[in-house]
């Protein structure tokens, strides 16, 4: 398994562990009215963009097929595929660069 | 593997002309509502005794099951896929990592169909379950998504 290869491994079994309450209760907290805001207006966005549920769908499978595209250019540039910690299922607001892109 | 020709619209409406009891779960569900998420397959909560009907939905895309109908009920899950990858849950019912019990039927019965374009619905869970599904597994991921649908739950969003 190459070094690349390892780091992925490492993230995808870190995304998939089932978290302790202690440490989900961080997660679960009420969202602080700026993010509530910001998340409000990245939804209005979205939906003003991609007004029905498959232009939205169709948006997300674009989007997926870009990151991996992005990934695999990383890879061959022999560039890190992902810093460690970065959510490997950010959410996608590329478009909108005002907005952050990851949780 | 041979690429399938998939498309939402024709699946979501194969599921609903042949009234296949499925619930579009996942991250998928929360782009269906609004929130751009970055996901590669789809969830797909379906009533066990129509297995049969879902796989042939889905077989027109190439889509192809990971395991025989029985062999998936008695498992509680299966994968289709081909280029495309759809995860099943075919259990009657799913405990919570707080020990809640969420049954099936009872999910269809508030279940929320949802017009997603071109003369198609598909049915997701109300926003109230959705959650609960999201605490099936509680990873970090799921945790996430919980915050979101919440921030939907108190502007009335359903």
């Amino acid at each position: 398994m190459s070094p690349e290869d390892r780091v992925a491994e490492a993230i995808r079994l870190a995304a998939e562990r089932q978290l302790t309450p202690e440490e989900a209760a961080p997660w679960l907290e009420p969202a602080s009215e700026a993010e509530r805001e910001e998340i409000l207006a990245l939804r209005a966005w979205f939906c003003r963009r991609y007004p029905t549920p498959l232009e939205r769908l169709a948006y997300v499978r674009r989007a997926y097929a870009r990151w991996q595209r992005t990934l695999a250019a990383a890879r061959g540039n022999g560039q890190r595929s992902a810093p460690i910690g970065e959510d490997p299922c950010p959410r996608v607001a590329r478009d909108r660069p005002s907005l952050r892109s990851s949780g | 593997m041979q690429a399938s020709d998939f498309d939402e619209e024709g699946f979501f409406g194969g599921l609903h002309a042949a009234e296949v009891r499925a619930l579009l779960i996942g991250r998928k569900a929360l782009a269906v509502l609004g929130l751009p998420l970055l996901t590669a397959d789809y969830d797909f909560w379906v009533h066990r005794d129509d297995v049969e009907r879902f796989n042939d939905a889905a077989e027109p895309f190439g889509l192809y099951p990971s395991r025989e109908p029985e062999e998936a009920r008695h498992r509680g899950r299966y994968v289709l896929e081909n280029d495309e990858r759809v995860d099943v849950l075919v259990a009657r019912s799913v405990t919570t990592v707080d020990g809640k019990v969420v049954r099936f039927d009872d999910v269809w019965a508030r279940r929320r169909e949802v017009a997603v374009g071109g003369g198609t619905r598909v049915a997701l869970p109300c926003l109230d379950d959705l959650i609960l599904t999201k605490r099936f597994s509680a990873r970090p991921k799921d945790l996430e998504d919980i915050h979101l649908l919440e921030i939907l739950r108190r502007e009335g969003s359903e």
